[in-house]
C-alpha cells in the first residue's frame, strides 16, 4: 500500500508538472525589466496603479511589425510585456519598457504611450539604465523631450539639421537612435497589439 | 517533492483562473583548468515559474520557484544558488511590497548583484555563510531610495530553524546621477545566528554547517555605471559570536568595461579577514555578449586564490570559462 500511494504521488506530481508545461507560456530572455515603476508612475502620470500583462508574437504578427519597422525582430523578442496605468478605475496610458542597442551596452528604456488623435502617442521616455558615456545627455528633457508626442508613422531618425531628432550630444549618436529606435519600436508593437 | 509539487499545484491553479505562468530556464556548461583537474562540467540547470496574478487595474502577486534540475553542484555549495522560491504581494504604488518565501537575503550587493550566472562572486560565502534563506520582509523604493527588509531564519535553504533565533537583515540605498556616472550607495545591516566556518574549515563548506554562530555585520556597497565602466565595491565590517571578539573584515571591489556592446573586460579582488589569517581572491576575465540575442553568453575568467592562514599559506590558480544560455 506504501509504494501504491507514494507512486500515485510521483504520478501525480510528474502529471501536474506536465499540465503546468502545457498551460504556461514561454518566458522570454529578452523581456527588460521595469525597474522603478513607483517613481516612473509619480513623474509621468501623477499617481496611480499599475498591471503587468505579457503578451507573445505570433510568426504572422512578427511579419506586420517587421514590415513597419523596417528590419528584423531580434530571434529571441518572441514576446513583449507592457503595463497599462490606471487611475481609479479609469485606464490613462500605457508603459511599456525595451532594451535597445547601445554602443557600450543595452539600454533600457521606459516609454509612456497615452492615445491621440489618430492613434497612440508617445507622452514620454525614460531611460533607466545603460553604459553610454553622455549618459546625463542621454536622460536630459532637451533630448528625450524630442520625443513627446510622437506616433509610429513620424520619423525617428537622427539628423544633424532640422529635418529630424537631433543626437543627445556629439559622440553620442548612436546611442541616441537606439533610444529612438527602442521608442519607435514599443510604438509599433503596441499598435500591431491593438493597443490592447 | 511535497513542496515543489504543491508550488506547482498552486501556479497551475491561478494559471487556470486567467492568470499568467511562465516557464524558463538556465543552463551553465562549463570548462575548469587548474593544477589538479581539467575538467568540462554543468555547473548547473535549472528551470525558473514565474506567476502572476492581476486584477482588473493592478499587481495582487508575483511568485518564483527556481528548481535545480542537475549539475555538478551537491550540498551546501548547491543551497547558497539553487532553491529560490518566493511570493511578493505589492501594495500598492509608493508601498512596500511583502516578500515571502525562500530568498537572497538582502545584505551589500547581493540585493541588486545577481552573482548567480556569474564566475566571479562576492564575499557572501565567507562573510554570511548562505545566500538563500527562508523568511519574510518587505522592499520597496521610497523616491530614489530603496530598501529591504528581511527576517529569517539564518539556516539556509529547505531547512527549518535550529535555534529559534531569527536574523534580520536591513538595507537602504539612495541612487542618484552625478554627471554621467550613476550611483547607487547602499548601508547595510545584519544580526542573527547563522553558519559558521573559520578560515581553515572552509575546505569542508560542501559538508553544510557544523556550527553557528551570532554575526554581526555591517556593510557599504557601491554600484557605479560610468559610461562602460561599472564598478561594484563592497566593504565588511562585523564580529562573530561576541561583540567582544576580533573585528572581521571583509572587501570586494569589481570593474567591468565595454569595449563594445558585445565585448567587455573584468577585473576583480576581494578579501577576507577573520580568525588571524586572511583569503583573497584576484580574478580576470573576458565576456562575450552575442550581438543579436540575450540567449546566452560566454564568460572567461582567471583566478587566483590565496589564502593565509595558523596552518601556513596556500596559493591556487584556475582558469574557467562558462557558458550562459537562458530558455
Amino acid at each position: 500500500m506504501r509504494a501504491t500511494g507514494s507512486s500515485s504521488r510521483s504520478w501525480l506530481s510528474v502529471s501536474s508538472i506536465l499540465g503546468l508545461l502545457l498551460t504556461a507560456g514561454a518566458a522570454s530572455a529578452s523581456l527588460c525589466v521595469w525597474r522603478q515603476p513607483d517613481a516612473d508612475i509619480a513623474g509621468i502620470f501623477g499617481s496611480g496603479s499599475y498591471k503587468t500583462v505579457f503578451t507573445d508574437i505570433s510568426d504572422s504578427l512578427d511579419r506586420k511589425i517587421e514590415k513597419r519597422l523596417g528590419f528584423a525582430l531580434d530571434p529571441d523578442e518572441t514576446q513583449f510585456k507592457y503595463f497599462p496605468v490606471f487611475k481609479g478605475t479609469e485606464r490613462v496610458g500605457t508603459v511599456m519598457t525595451h532594451a535597445g542597442k547601445g554602443q557600450f551596452g543595452a539600454i533600457e528604456i521606459v516609454t509612456a504611450v497615452v492615445t491621440g488623435d489618430s492613434g497612440p502617442v508617445i507622452k514620454e521616455v525614460r531611460v533607466q539604465r545603460d553604459r553610454e558615456k553622455a549618459k546625463a545627455a542621454l536622460r536630459s528633457k532637451e533630448f528625450l523631450g524630442q520625443l513627446k508626442g510622437m506616433s509610429a508613422n513620424d520619423d525617428f531618425r537622427m539628423t544633424n539639421d532640422e529635418s529630424g531628432l537631433k543626437p543627445a550630444a556629439k559622440g553620442a549618436e548612436k546611442a541616441s537612435q537606439a533610444i529612438a529606435t527602442a521608442a519607435r519600436k514599443l510604438l509599433i508593437v503596441y499598435d500591431e497589439l491593438g493597443r490592447p | 517533492m511535497k513542496k515543489i509539487s504543491l508550488f506547482v499545484a498552486a501556479l497551475a491553479a491561478l494559471t487556470m483562473a486567467g492568470t499568467s505562468l511562465k516557464v524558463g530556464g538556465a543552463i551553465y556548461p562549463r570548462y575548469a583548468l587548474s593544477e589538479k583537474q581539467s575538467t568540462f562540467e554543468l555547473m548547473g540547470a535549472e528551470a525558473i515559474l514565474q506567476g502572476q496574478v492581476t486584477s482588473e487595474t493592478r499587481d495582487i502577486m508575483y511568485a518564483a520557484l527556481q528548481v535545480y534540475t542537475g549539475g555538478i553542484m551537491s550540498g551546501w555549495f548547491k543551497g547558497i544558488h539553487f532553491g529560490e522560491a518566493y511570493a511578493m504581494f505589492p501594495l500598492g504604488l509608493s508601498l512596500p511590497t511583502i516578500k515571502v518565501g525562500q530568498a537572497v537575503v538582502p545584505f551589500g550587493l547581493l540585493e541588486t548583484y545577481d552573482i548567480h550566472t556569474q564566475i566571479v562572486q562576492t564575499t557572501y560565502v565567507k562573510s554570511l555563510g548562505l545566500r538563500l534563506d527562508p523568511g519574510l520582509g518587505l522592499t520597496g523604493v521610497l523616491g530614489r531610495t530603496r530598501y529591504a527588509l528581511w527576517l529569517s531564519n539564518g539556516n539556509g535553504p529547505d531547512r527549518m530553524d535550529n535555534d529559534k533565533g531569527k536574523v534580520v537583515t536591513a538595507r537602504v540605498a539612495p541612487g542618484f546621477l552625478l554627471g554621467d556616472a550613476e550611483l547607487t550607495l547602499g548601508l547595510s545591516g545584519l544580526y542573527g545566528s547563522l553558519p559558521y566556518w573559520s578560515l581553515d574549515s572552509l575546505a569542508n563548506f560542501p559538508k553544510g554547517p557544523q556550527s553557528y554562530a551570532v554575526k554581526y555585520r555591517l556593510g557599504l556597497d557601491n554600484t557605479t555605471d560610468w559610461g562602460p565602466l561599472t564598478l561594484r565595491l563592497e566593504g565588511i565590517a562585523g564580529k562573530d559570536s561576541s561583540l567582544s571578539h576580533p573585528l572581521v573584515l571583509g572587501y570586494y571591489a569589481e570593474a567591468r568595461y565595454a569595449l563594445v556592446r558585445w565585448l567587455e573586460v573584468l577585473g576583480k579582488y576581494d578579501g577576507w579577514h577573520a580568525n588571524g589569517g586572511r583569503a583573497n581572491n584576484l580574478s580576470a576575465g573576458i565576456n562575450f555578449y552575442p550581438p543579436n540575442t540575450t540567449a546566452y553568453e560566454v564568460q572567461t575568467t582567471y583566478q587566483i586564490d590565496m589564502m593565509k592562514t595558523g596552518a601556513g599559506d596556500e596559493s591556487n590558480w584556475k582558469f574557467i570559462t562558462q557558458l550562459v544560455v537562458r530558455i
